[in-house]
């Protein structure tokens, strides 16, 4: 081959199967692209709502009607289940990949996956309780644009939480089975975001009423 | 001890993170007690980003991630910010107001 020819020739990086040339598994990448999607949904909600609160300064004396009280213990619980969940994560693959014995850390990992699963469905049973006393009161979209922005943005980001106990359910099987422990990682990465969406709208709808 | 998904961490780790969080969280709760001002609502935001990032970048594992991923996530959030901005004049200021 010519010098000039070699030269043109382009640099190809060794190929490492189920990897991007990023250094990241295509898996991965993947889970990240979809919540890229995800802070365009929430993020444009939220946008959304900051500009019409920005409108409607009188929104504050309709945010006092908020449970506080609850939203604070449904941010204590999903911030308990996202550690619950990295924990899930630690045993079942990181500690269990250098174990003499990676099942019982697998069966370890699973157990803290259902706490975590637990956990989520007292958040859902919070909300529950929280919307029939605020439907019972008559807080509904009707009475304001704002109750329209609360129950569409907690009640899509409580979708969330039932999709995430619905894939969590799968992989908690998987792992008790001793199956496709890896899935666990992206249950992880997408439970933890459902955390941090609910990191911002808890004060946004409760706690910046004043 | 490093493996491709990024240092494994004791459980303590993650505890301590969870401490913090928790910590954090206290400190929005009292912040809003301090009323309806504009540094307590700057306080309270700024304490939930400070959260985000914590669970983002050591729950998530973020920090231990390439730089290609960051930019997912700045991208679309910077799609929301020019949404946020280009939309002020047309939602919070209305003509005639």
């Amino acid at each position: 081959m010519s010098h000039a020819a070699s030269i043109a020739q382009p640099v190809l990086r060794p190929s490492r199967e189920g990897v991007h040339p990023a250094g990241i598994p295509i898996w991965r990448l993947g889970i990240w692209w979809f919540l890229g999607s995800e802070v365009a949904v929430f993020g444009g909600l939220i946008a959304t709502f900051l500009l019409y609160r920005l409108r409607h300064p009188e929104w504050v004396s309709e945010m006092a009607h908020t449970i506080s009280w609850v939203g604070a213990t449904n941010t204590i619980i999903l911030l308990t289940s996202s550690l619950t969940m990295i924990l899930a994560h630690h045993y079942a693959i990181a500690t269990a990949g250098h174990a003499f014995d990676p099942q019982k850390f697998i069966r370890k990992g699973a157990t803290f996956l259902g706490i975590t699963n637990l956990l989520g469905l007292c958040f859902l049973g919070f909300k529950a309780y929280e919307y029939t006393h605020e439907i019972g009161a008559g807080l509904v979209p009707a009475r304001s644009l704002f109750w329209g922005f609360y129950f569409l943005m907690t009640g899509l980001h409580g979708l969330h939480v039932i999709g995430g106990l619905v894939a969590n359910t799968v992989v908690y099987s998987n792992l008790r089975r001793g199956l496709h422990v890896r899935r666990i990682e992206s249950a992880g990465i997408y439970w933890h975001f459902v955390d941090v969406v609910w990191i911002f709208l808890f004060p946004l709808l409760y706690l910046s009423a004043g | 001890m490093m493996t491709p998904t990024g240092p494994i961490h004791s459980t303590a780790f993650f505890v301590k993170i969870w401490i913090v969080l928790l910590v954090l969280m206290g400190l929005s709760l009292l912040a809003a007690g301090m009323g309806h001002t504009t540094a307590a609502i700057s306080t309270i935001f700024l304490i939930a980003a400070v959260k985000a990032l914590l669970v983002l970048a050591y729950y998530m594992g973020l920090a231990w991630e390439p730089k290609a991923v960051w930019a997912i996530g700045i991208a679309a959030l910077a799609c929301v910010v020019i949404f946020f901005v280009v939309l002020i004049p047309d939602i919070v200021y209305v003509y005639g107001d």
